[in-house]
């Protein structure tokens, strides 16, 4: 744990790490070293248990067995995996259809072929229709062979609304926990203002502040990488929509980070039905200039 | 090995080429490499070289030398083994690159009648003293495999008697002839890993160690399988262990100050002597620690050498840098300034960079991208270049005795159970 600068520099702590494929940024202050480095030590575990078990590529995970084995055999799977499938499913219907965790190998399909005919047999079945869950002995079983279970654009934020427990358990009341600045988790707010000033980095949507008060921000863009690469796609029709970025506040970060990954999949006219099935506080939608 | 063998003129473009002079200028052994004429390919100037040990690592240290001898105008004069099989064995292999040696069953024969410059010594470790010893005595320069004696004593006289002719006395630990190695060293010197605190190694196996046995008399097993019984080899602490405290002497540039361990028999009660299963600590003045074990009923973990300071970590085996601290997004920087001076400015901090969840997870950054390098080769190109320049860096002997040294008194330490310190008289 870095004890950070000159001013105020027994109060603000910084650290970071490499997980789940993008860096993350830890921000406390208000607290001793001792206790920094205790939280920080729990919010790496918390998160690297959690990619334990969502992880599809990784063939120690959870999800990589279930997506391996589920459709010839059910499968008994974690709390924790069977929370988030049962989320999957109530965000598909809340999202219309546009966030869907049951379609990895669509996704994975036009993100390698994009504008090929894709098969999207997996996207036009409502979720009864590609997976049974059992509730009574926490197992499941995919209905159809090309289900494959897909927390990508889900993960961050799952993984964030975790490290927001681990942060209330140890009392923390200042933090600034940022998943490469397209997923932020705070507490509390900055130490010389009323909130946390989160803005965004590219000039091009370049806007005013979002003041953020124990709130969540998850940014998404149909594009990643610097290859530009398109990553969100419409499931129902496997074309990309209109938009190129999305922004949502809310108190969840993986509710903010469904949204906004629904908002550049679905066409602009679903937007507001969408969006009210949520708690949102705010969102915002960017075209490339 | 004829496709990838990468000879010291491809080595030393590599490491220009990496940016990686600094390291040349920092390891003094390898100084004799950037000699552009001390390969002359005349009659006089060849290096001729004897083979004394010619069982499986004498012969492999041969295919190396078929491979550079040509390009380092070297010649394989002759080959001793008391063993008929190996040596009529290795004798076969010349045969095949037209090659002729002088056969003998006894160095002292061998160091009777022929004219070489060098020795190479691949015997068993308790054969390496009195071997080296008489060959730099008539005036042969010596290459020893790794570790350089059975006992301290013998130890400490083979580096004597190197003191004492002048002749070279070069152990073949050949790590300090590996690009990786080389830049990884530099990189710790100049302090990209920080403040030093821990350095792990182990070496795990899951065999029995033994070699086929051609009957099955006593004699033969412990003439065959030298490195089970004690008289002969500290087994896993002189085989494996030395090659490891060597890098970690190299790493914290320093000899450790004690050492405490403790040894079992524990999967392989065959019969065999020497521990299958150890583990030792190193201390050093500085605090450090070298942190060791072995054993051979388990492979999970392999082989590694970790270095871990408090800015980043090396793992040399797996050609690995990880550092503490990731680059920290864009915008957290200025944030975490504007914290620290009173300013409370907008965050800069939010964008598009989900990124897909992928096999990749942080798995550090090579600390060199080719290593298509025979760092044994190298050591080899080395011997030859000495042998003609008249001398080699006295940092290579000492590297080789330290490690022999304290590889021996781990042993020790193992034995008695207590916390060892080396007795003056062993200190160079």
């Amino acid at each position: 744990m870095k004890k950070v600068g000159n001013q105020n520099s027994d109060r603000v702590h910084h650290n970071n790490a490499f997980l789940m494929n993008t860096s993350l940024d830890i921000i406390l202050w208000g607290i001793d070293q001792e206790t920094a480095c205790d939280v920080t030590e729990k919010i790496f575990n918390v998160i690297k248990n959690l990619q334990g078990v969502l992880n599809r590529f990784d063939p120690l995970a959870e999800v990589y067995r279930v997506n391996q084995n589920a459709f010839e055999k059910e499968m008994v799977i974690s709390p924790v995996l069977m929370q988030a499938v049962n989320q999957g499913v109530r965000d598909f219907y809340q999202t219309k259809g546009y966030f869907n965790i049951f379609a990895g190998d669509v996704y994975s399909s036009l993100k390698s072929a994009p504008g090929e005919n894709v098969n999207l047999f997996a996207t036009a079945l409502l979720p009864e229709g590609l997976i049974e869950i059992n509730k009574t002995d926490n197992s499941i079983r995919f209905l159809q062979k090309s289900v494959s279970l897909d927390f990508g654009g889900v993960g961050k934020g799952l993984a964030l609304d975790g490290v927001s427990s681990v942060l209330d358990d140890f009392n923390i009341q200042n933090a600034f926990i940022s998943f490469g600045g397209s997923s932020v988790l705070t507490k509390g707010h900055h130490p010389h203002g009323a909130y946390w000033p989160f803005s965004f980095r590219d000039n091009d949507v370049e806007g005013e502040v979002w003041p953020l008060v124990d709130d969540a921000v998850s940014v998404s863009s149909s594009k990643q990488g610097s290859g530009e690469v398109t990553h969100i796609f419409d499931p129902k029709t496997g074309r990309v929509e209109t938009f190129q970025m999305a922004a949502v506040q809310c108190k969840s970060a993986a509710i903010a980070e469904v949204l906004s990954t629904a908002l550049i999949a679905s066409p602009q006219k679903e937007h507001q039905q969408i969006v009210g099935n949520y708690n949102v506080e705010r969102w915002e939608l960017f075209q490339e200039r | 090995m004829q496709d990838k063998y990468q000879s010291r003129r491809d080595f030393l473009k590599k490491m220009a080429l990496t940016g990686s002079m600094a390291t040349l200028a920092a390891s003094p052994w390898l100084s004799v490499f950037g000699q552009n004429s001390m390969a002359g390919q005349k009659p006089s100037d060849r290096v001729r070289l004897a083979v004394i040990g010619t069982g499986g690592r004498g012969k492999q240290l041969m295919r190396h030398l078929f491979e550079l001898k040509a390009s380092n105008n070297v010649e394989i004069a002759a080959l001793c083994d008391v063993y008929e099989p190996h040596l009529q064995e290795a004798a076969k292999m010349c045969s095949e690159q037209d090659i002729k040696p002088v056969l003998y069953r006894d160095y002292t024969d061998l160091l009777n009648k022929e004219k070489v410059d060098g020795v190479i010594i691949a015997t068993p470790l308790h054969q390496h003293a009195h071997i080296a010893i008489d060959c730099m005595k008539v005036g042969i320069d010596v290459f020893c495999e790794k570790s350089m004696a059975r006992t301290l004593d013998s130890t400490k006289a083979m580096y004597d008697a190197h003191i004492e002719t002048g002749k070279i006395l070069q152990i073949g630990h050949q790590r300090l002839f590996n690009p990786v190695y080389l830049e990884g060293m530099n990189r710790i010197h100049e302090g990209d890993l920080g403040q030093l605190g821990q350095l792990r190694a182990y070496w795990h196996r899951n065999n029995d160690w033994r070699r086929p046995v051609p009957d099955e008399t006593v004699a033969m097993d412990r003439f065959i399988n030298w490195r089970l019984y004690k008289e002969y080899s500290a087994g896993l602490l002189t085989e494996l262990m030395s090659h490891q405290i060597q890098v970690a002497n190299w790493a914290i540039q320093k000899t450790p100050v004690a050492v405490t361990g403790t040894g079992s028999i524990v999967f392989w009660k065959d019969g065999r002597e020497v521990n299958d299963n150890v583990a030792l600590i190193y201390s050093y003045d500085d605090g450090t620690q070298f942190i060791y074990d072995s054993m051979t009923s388990n492979k999970k973990y392999g082989l590694e050498e970790q270095i871990m300071g408090h800015k980043g970590t090396i793992e040399f085996e797996t050609n690995r840098y990880y550092t503490e601290t990731p680059p920290p997004a864009p915008g957290i920087i200025q944030m975490i300034n504007d914290m620290e001076s009173g300013f409370f400015g907008k965050a800069m901090i939010g964008g598009a960079s989900w990124m897909p969840e992928t096999a990749a997870t942080y798995n550090g950054e090579p600390i060199i991208e080719d290593t298509d390098f025979y760092d044994t080769g190298l050591q080899l190109e080395g011997f030859a270049s000495y042998i003609r320049a008249g001398r080699a860096p006295e940092a290579l002997t000492r590297e080789g005795y330290n490690a022999s040294i304290w590889t021996l008194l781990g042993e020790a330490a193992i034995e008695t159970g207590e916390r060892l310190t080396l007795p003056e008289k062993y200190i160079i």
